[in-house]
Formats: C-alpha cells, sequence, structure tokens
C-alpha cells in the first residue's frame, strides 16, 4: 500500500477532476455522445473517464461480473469487500493484482465508504437481504451502482433503493443482464415491436429446469470458514447458511426470485405491460431440508393493447430437461430464446405467408439446419411432420452474458447511453416475481393494482 | 364358461352368438380361447361382434379406418367385426356413411336417423361405438347398455360429471362393458412407457409433468359442409341444435362438450394419473380465456395439478391453446420429468415409422462420483436397452445423415447435455385400433379394459374441475371420494 500513498495526493487532484467530469456526463437520460478524443490522456496511461470501481461481494455472482468488466476497457477496480476475509476477498484481490488493479480490501462496505474517496461506482453482489443496505449507502456515498438482481428480496427494500436513486441523483443499474444482450434487443426491437412477427402474442412459457447435481448444498473449505461472530454481526447463522442463503427465508427467495426473475422481467419487457394477476404452486418437495419451494409453477395473466396473454413460468430443482430459455407465442409465429448463446429459433405458423422479405432485411437467417435436412435428401412425411417454418436469429452475442449490460452501465456513467433496466424497472419486476411466492402460499390467484408496480 | 362347449357345437345363429359373447366378456375373465373352436357358418363366425355405430362425423371416420382398415394406407382392419347399423341426425352424413362403408368395405349397415329407433329395431347388435358430441354420451350409452349392448364411448366421457356418475352405474348394473375411448391406454408405446417409469424406474423419482397440445388459428374450428346440404332449422332444433355451427362445431359450446381442455387436456391429463401409477391429482389451479375468438369455451387454457405419490410431490402442467402451433417436439406431447431422467412421448407421428419418444438421461449421472448411484442408475438404463425397450445413446452424428432425427433434435435446446436414448416400441396403425382391439377382445373374454367407466369418470372428474378451477380463480381441492362415481340409489 506504500505505492499508494504516495501517489494518493496526485491521485486525489487527478480523482476529483474526472469524478466531476463523470458526474457532468452522467446526467440521466443525457443524449451527450462523446467524442473519445475529448477526453485526453494523462501521463499515467488513466483517462479522464476511467471508472474507479467497489466490488462489494466477492463470491461467485461477483467473479462472474469482474470476468466481465475486464473485458471492458477503462474500468479500475479501487476496492473489494467481502465478509470471507480468507477465501473470497483473497481470491478476487489476487485475481485484480494480475490484471494490474491497484486496490483495498474491506471487510466492512461502510469502513470501504468512509476511507475510499476516488470512488466512482460499487458493484453490488451480495446476498439478496443486503442489497437494499448496500446499494443505498454506495448512493449516499455519491457511487452509481450496478446491483444485482434480485433487487430486494422484501420490496420495503426494493422502495428504499428507488428511493435513494431519486435523492442521490445517480444511476443504478438492476442485474437483468438480458435487457443488454443484442440477441434480446433484436428480437424485442425488430422482431415484436417492428416487423411484428409473432402477430398477437398470445402465450409465453418459460422455464429454468436445473438437474439436482446443480442444486446439491454449496460447501466451503474448512481450513478458512468465517468467524461465527463476524456470520452473526452480517446476519448469517452459520456457514451453511452463508453458502447456500438463496434457499433461506429472510435472505433470498429461494429458486423462483433467483432464476425466475431474469426471464419473468423478460416477459414483461418484451410484452411492454405488467402482470394483471398471478397464481402459483411450488413446494418443498424434494429438498426437504430448504426453507424456500424448490419445485415451482406459476401462471401470471398479462392484458395488453392486443389482448389477454397467459404466461407460465416453472423452476425445478431436480431435472434439467430443456434446460432454460423463453417462449414467446403468437398467432403468427412463436419465438424461442435463452440466455446461452445459439439458442434461439423463430418459427412461422403455416398460414402465415413465407417471411422471406425479413430474411432479405436480415431480421431473420434461414436456418442452417434446414438447408443441411434437405441436402441430406431426407423427405419427410408431411402430415404431422414439420408443422412449422424454422427460422435463425442473424444476431450473435460471443461476450460473457453480462458484459453488455455492465457495459450499458459504464457508458451511462459516461453518459453515453441510457441505462437499460434502472430502478423503476428493477422494482417492476421484483413487485411481479415475489408475488410468485406468496401466491404459493395464499393457493388463489391474486391481482395486482398498476399502483403496485410505483414507488 | 361351463356351457362353451354346447354354444360351439351348435349351429351359430345370431341368438346362440350373442350368448357366446355374453358369457365370455364378464369382466375380469382371463379365459384365453382357441380361435379354431369356432366353427364357420355363413361366413359370419360364432365370436363375430356386430357393432352400430352412432354418430357420424369427423371422428367416427378415424374410428372406421381402425376398425376397418384403410387400403390406402395399407392398414389392416380389426378381425369378426360387422357393422349393423350407423345411426346420425344429419342425414347427408349418414347416407353418405352407410354408402361408404357398403361400396368400400362390403358391410351393410342399416341407417337411422334416432339411436332409440335403432335399438328397438336391431335386435342382433352386440356393441355400440358412441362418437356424438359430449352431451349425447350419457343418454346414448345408457340406452345402449339397458338395451343389452357393450358401449365403446369415446370421451370425454360426459360434459357433466352426474351423467358420467350414471354411465358408470348402468354399465355395473347392467353387467355390460363400457370402454371410454383415452385411447393411449392401449397403445403399445404408452403401455412401455409407463413401465419404464413404474416398473423399471427410468426416471428415478418423478417430480414433474408438463404437456400440451398447442393448435394453430387455421385448425381450431372444423369447416361447415356446403351450405346446400345443411339441415334445416327445424331439424336441427329436434335434436337440440341452434345451427348448423353448433352441431359441427359443437366442441366450442358449453352445452355440448367440455371446450379444448376437455377434448384434448383429457386425452393428456389421463396419462398424467395413469403414469403416477394411478394417483388421482389432489389439487388443480387453472387459467384459461375467450378473449380471442369470442366463443363460449376458453380457447387457451393452463392448469397446474398437484400430485401426491408413495414418492412424493409432482406438479404437473398442461396447456391447451388454439392460438399457436408451435411445440418442441411437433404440437402435442406429454414429458415426465424425475431426479435421474426425463421421459417424452406423443401420440403422434412424425414420419412413417417415427414415433415421437424420447428417454434421456440426466447428464451428472455419467459424471458423478458416487459410484453406487452412477452403476445403480446405468444398469436400470442398460437393462432397458438390452431388453430393446429403449435404444442405445443417441450419436450427434446421425443427425446429419438422418433427417428425420435432425428434426427433432435440432429444436431442442441444449441437447448436448442431454443423452437421448429413442423409445423403440413403435405404433405404426391407426392410434386408435388397439383400444378398439381391446374392447371387442375384452367382450370376447380375451383380455380386461384397459379404460372401463370407472377410470373414465376419475379422469373427467379430474378434467373438468380445472375449468371450475378457472371460474373460481383459486386453487380446487379433490378428496379421494370425489373420484368415485355415486353409488346408484
Amino acid at each position: 500500500m506504500e505505492f499508494t500513498v504516495a501517489m494518493s495526493k496526485q491521485k486525489i487532484q487527478k480523482g476529483i477532476n474526472r469524478r466531476s467530469f463523470l458526474r457532468s456526463t452522467a446526467a440521466a437520460g443525457a443524449g451527450l455522445v462523446l467524442s473519445p478524443m475529448v477526453s485526453g490522456q494523462k501521463a499515467s496511461g488513466k483517462k479522464v473517464d476511467d471508472i474507479n470501481v467497489a466490488l462489494l461481494g466477492a463470491g461467485t455472482q461477483g467473479q462472474v461480473l469482474i470476468t466481465a468488466c475486464l473485458k471492458i476497457p477503462g474500468i479500475r477496480f479501487k476496492a473489494v469487500c467481502d465478509i470471507w476475509t480468507d477465501f473470497n476477498q483473497r481470491r478476487v484481490s489476487r485475481l485484480l493484482d494480475r490484471y494490474g488493479h491497484e486496490l483495498n480490501t474491506y471487510e466492512d462496505y461502510q469502513e470501504m465508504l468512509d476511507k475510499e474517496k476516488d470512488l466512482d461506482a460499487a458493484i453490488v453482489a451480495t446476498p439478496d437481504f443486503w442489497h437494499a443496505d448496500h446499494a443505498v449507502g454506495c448512493l449516499k456515498a455519491g457511487l452509481h451502482v450496478y446491483c444485482e438482481k434480485e433487487m430486494s428480496n422484501t420490496l420495503e427494500g426494493a422502495r428504499r433503493i428507488v428511493q435513494a436513486v431519486k435523492e442521490a441523483d445517480k444511476l443504478l443499474q438492476i442485474g437483468h443482464q438480458r435487457r443488454s444482450n443484442p440477441r434480446y434487443i433484436h428480437c424485442y426491437e425488430k422482431l415484436i415491436s417492428e416487423a411484428k412477427l409473432l402477430g398477437r402474442i398470445t402465450t409465453i412459457n418459460g422455464q429454468w429446469n436445473r438437474s439436482k447435481a446443480a442444486c446439491q448444498d454449496l460447501l466451503w473449505p474448512e481450513k478458512v470458514p468465517i468467524d461465527q461472530a463476524t456470520l452473526e454481526k452480517y446476519g448469517f447463522k452459520s456457514m451453511e447458511q452463508f453458502r447456500n442463503w438463496r434457499w433461506y427465508k429472510g435472505l433470498g427467495g429461494g429458486p423462483i426470485v433467483d432464476l425466475g426473475s431474469h426471464q419473468i422481467d423478460i416477459y414483461s419487457w418484451f410484452l411492454d405491460a405488467n402482470p394483471k394477476s398471478i397464481m402459483a404452486s411450488g413446494g418443498i418437495d424434494y429438498w426437504k431440508e430448504h426453507e424456500w419451494y424448490d419445485n415451482v409453477m406459476a401462471i401470471y395473466e398479462y392484458e395488453t393493447k392486443q389482448g389477454t396473454v397467459r404466461a407460465f413460468y416453472q423452476t425445478i430443482t431436480t431435472n434439467s430437461s430443456q434446460g432454460y430459455y423463453e417462449t414467446f407465442m403468437g398467432d403468427e409465429g412463436t419465438l424461442v430464446i435463452s440466455e446461452a448463446s445459439g439458442r434461439s429459433s423463430v418459427y412461422r405458423e403455416p398460414s402465415v405467408p413465407e417471411w422471406d422479405k425479413w430474411v432479405k432485411l436480415k431480421y431473420l437467417s434461414e436456418s442452417a439446419k434446414k438447408e443441411e435436412a434437405s441436402k441430406s435428401g431426407a423427405v419427410l412425411d408431411v402430415r404431422e411432420t414439420v408443422p412449422v417454418a424454422k427460422y435463425d436469429l442473424p444476431v450473435r452475442m460471443d461476450k460473457p452474458y453480462h458484459q453488455p449490460h455492465l457495459e450499458n452501465f459504464f457508458d451511462a456513467i459516461r453518459g453515453k447511453a441510457e441505462l437499460a433496466c434502472p430502478a423503476e424497472v428493477g422494482y417492476e419486476t421484483a413487485v411481479t416475481v415475489l408475488k410468485a411466492n406468496e401466491a404459493v402460499e395464499a393457493a388463489r390467484k391474486l391481482d395486482f393494482k398498476s399502483e403496485d408496480f410505483k414507488v | 364358461m361351463t356351457n362353451n362347449k354346447e354354444d360351439t357345437g351348435s349351429s351359430v345363429n345370431g341368438i346362440d352368438r350373442r350368448e357366446f359373447l355374453q358369457s365370455t366378456a364378464t369382466v375380469g375373465a382371463s379365459l384365453v380361447l382357441n380361435p379354431a373352436v369356432f366353427s364357420q357358418t355363413g361366413g359370419g363366425k360364432a365370436d363375430d361382434i356386430n357393432v352400430a355405430l352412432i354418430g357420424l362425423g369427423e371422428q367416427c371416420g378415424r374410428l372406421i379406418e381402425a376398425i376397418l382398415g384403410k387400403k390406402t394406407d395399407h392398414q389392416k382392419g380389426i378381425e369378426g367385426i360387422r357393422l349393423k347399423a350407423v345411426c346420425d341426425i344429419f342425414p347427408y352424413r349418414l347416407k353418405y356413411l352407410s354408402r361408404q362403408l357398403q361400396r368400400g368395405y362390403k358391410h351393410d349397415a342399416n341407417p337411422y336417423e334416432s339411436y332409440e329407433e335403432m335399438l328397438a329395431k336391431e335386435k342382433d347388435l352386440d356393441a355400440a361405438i358412441i362418437v356424438t358430441p359430449d352431451w349425447m354420451h350419457a343418454p346414448m350409452t345408457i340406452a345402449c347398455l339397458k338395451a343389452g349392448l357393450h358401449v365403446y364411448c369415446e370421451k370425454e366421457m360426459s360434459n357433466n360429471l352426474e351423467e358420467a356418475g350414471k354411465m358408470v352405474q348402468t354399465a355395473q348394473q347392467t353387467g355390460k362393458l363400457l370402454q371410454i375411448g383415452h385411447q393411449r391406454r392401449s397403445n403399445p408405446r404408452y403401455q412401455v412407457a409407463e413401465k419404464l417409469i413404474r416398473e423399471h424406474k427410468l426416471l428415478g423419482k418423478v417430480t414433474n409433468i408438463n404437456a400440451q397440445w398447442n393448435r394453430s388459428v387455421e385448425k381450431h374450428k372444423v369447416p361447415l359442409p356446403a351450405e346446400k346440404i345443411w339441415m334445416d332449422k327445424a331439424a336441427l332444433s329436434k335434436y337440440g341444435y341452434g345451427s348448423m355451427d353448433e352441431l359441427k362445431n359443437w366442441r366450442w359450446y358449453k352445452k355440448y362438450g367440455g371446450g379444448p381442455l376437455g377434448d384434448l387436456g383429457s386425452h393428456q391429463i389421463d396419462v398424467f394419473s395413469w403414469f403416477l401409477g394411478d394417483v388421482k391429482p389432489k389439487s388443480v389451479l387453472a387459467s384459461g380465456g375467450n378473449d380471442y375468438y369470442k366463443y363460449e369455451h376458453n380457447e387457451n387454457v393452463m392448469a397446474i395439478y398437484d400430485y401426491q405419490t408413495e414418492e412424493g410431490s409432482v406438479r404437473a402442467f398442461y396447456q391447451v391453446l388454439n392460438t399457436t402451433g408451435w411445440g418442441t417436439y411437433g404440437t402435442y406431447y406429454e414429458t415426465f420429468m424425475g431426479d435421474v431422467g426425463t421421459l417424452l412421448i406423443s401420440e403422434s407421428v412424425w414420419g412413417e415409422d417415427n414415433n415421437i419418444g424420447w428417454a434421456f438421461l440426466e447428464h451428472y449421472i455419467k459424471e458423478t462420483d458416487n459410484a453406487e448411484l452412477k452403476n445403480a442408475v446405468l444398469k436400470r438404463w442398460n437393462d432397458c436397452i438390452r431388453n430393446k425397450l429403449i435404444g442405445g445413446e443417441y450419436e450427434m452424428s446421425k443427425e446429419v445423415s438422418d433427417g428425420s432425427i435432425l428434426k427433432i433434435g435440432a429444436s431442442i435446446p441444449g441437447r448436448k447435455a442431454f443423452h437421448y436414448h429413442p423409445l423403440l416400441r413403435k405404433l405404426t396403425r391407426s392410434v386408435h385400433q388397439p383400444h378398439l382391439e381391446n374392447f371387442f377382445d375384452a367382450i370376447r373374454g380375451k383380455a380386461k379394459l384397459n379404460c372401463p367407466g370407472e377410470v373414465g369418470y376419475e379422469t373427467a372428474v379430474a378434467v373438468l374441475k380445472a375449468n371450475e378451477a378457472i371460474e373460481e380463480g383459486k386453487k380446487l381441492n379433490f378428496k379421494p371420494e370425489d373420484f368415485n362415481p355415486p353409488k346408484a340409489g
């Protein structure tokens, strides 16, 4: 840290200029597009629009986000905060060290915010029940925040975040990263909104089926536990609970919130609507030692301009059949898309005229599989064989899944983009998703009022 | 059964034949007859079955092909079935069908407009096949049973549970056989699949079921015939119909049927219970609406059934659509998911011999360090492979050379994570033929019914409750006694 101290005076000077620069550019909704030439390069090799970032929560998800950030130019990690000092914290600081990031490590986020005066942004990847405190703390300290979903495990917590964003006038991005994925954006903007290829959407199916093996409780190296006092200080009863917080009431929301929220968020996005009701069935069916439901099936009803839409979502923890995807069904076509790369297809209903025009316009591409099949000379019985014609998406996404969403966040800080998933949107999704657990309990259809989605 | 010998020794006339069939059709009889016992007289064998067809619409066409065969497809019919009477209120259809039976199959079936008249006049009938709109199932079935006939009645058994209960009671009282047309119960492919799940435990513990029947807009209604042959208002109203559309598209009207859920869903929801070991659901939750077509019945329905089996909880999702025909594996199929594998099956065929049916092994089984688990599971799967119930693991390289498989494999997201094994049992005949055969075999004392009235009733209870659940907007619980038809009072 000697090096850091020696550099501090110069850095503070530079930092302020840089921070005030970023502040002036990050005005929400600013349409300003900066030419990279404007921000001249300083002697140290740092640009004026470099962004100093702190990571809160250096667990698995935090590491996923860091890995994506390391591919984005101009991001400097300055601090890492995690209560598991001997494992998460150490592992991540070593990794960042290898990439030349000069950073300080913290167990306590308050201490970090008190000491680190040159931060621009924080990435919050802690357990859900900490999101509100962490995001609000960072916003109040003047940082822009990228906060993982679920925004919070309680609506009260999510509301606190939305309020804090307004008061601090800072940016807050919720980690529904599909909102920045060019494949998803293409589907929404080009296929659904513009070309209306699906016709009237009436039905959505989505699922995240995970195998039993992928749902085993997480263990930890016995040599490096967190001591009991520290665990309790941060709201965990045990190391087991710390590692498996997603399964505990009061800490997380179970798989429906964890996995479902990503996909149910897309339902509302693609439909331009929030649901009007939900019913759900679920239970602690298989993993008897858990507190949250391991098996949930939910049906949402939406009222869109075109009419009623019914949307099914399922998350199961005992079988991986067909993995995870979302399917949008309309009277003219069907879109199947998954975040997993390469898994997307568009199908034309039998009565709908050819989509050649859209292929020419590069909205769709001819299915490669179709060509292969015809080349091989296999002729199929047409009675029921090929019910619908298949097309592919012409858009690829080869980056790590989270990279475009983080890029969008940093671009918004630089005034180059609007947030793809600001607090208000994250809140709407939290309202939608958290209700599923309530609906399981209630065993009846629960209605949403439009004011439920507003803070 | 002691008088069997006397019967077969006497000259075969209609009455002897009927007595013979009557004596053999005792429910549960395990007697296996040697066909050689019967002497042939006048082209008819002692165990020939005289059948009346009631209701000559679209579905009846399929059943006729199943019974008498289909020359264009080189499909053989069922031996020893004589169609003696046909009945339909639509004169055009009646004339057309009886002429077709005469010309195409050399069956002289007497045509009737009224089933009551038919029962009064036809004294040599053994069985009736009822393929009318759901609301007529109960009165027709009950009348036929009382007239001494065995009955094959299409599903849904009835659109009214009370009526369905009376059908079961009448079958019990008359001692006649009543088979409900959930034909998957007799489909050898489904029978193997049931064994794979129940006996061979191929999926481990079953935790979830998904099934769907997605139908595209163009398929949702039956086109009406040319107007010049329509029945007039008076003739329609005599039989309770307000219009030709009500008669032809009765499935969309509440008075006549149970809607798409009853129509299509009942086949598949029936399989849920069957494959779980005849376990009835304990609750249902459902959403549905008719805002697309604005017909009386909901065009799209989603339902979630909860089951409690000996192994634990099972949650099942069912969806029927009439606005989209897409599906990963054709448009209709059922998927059973367990903690070591998945079984997907559809009654549908993709191509001549390409029945849709796969078993997928969960990927982790191949990689687990738990040798005991791995060996136990792989042994079960390998036994099934050795016994030719499922094929060996499907190789991806085959995909390119085999277009038919390609189509199936290509549309499965994440297919690399799966280990596919095709179900090997094929059914290339009409999907209805095995179920009708089972019915006729039961009449001849050679088989037990695969879907007797009691089973059809249980399925009707499960399915019709979903419509109720939509109205109520809450989870509705079933009590075990709900599935028992009320006793005759």
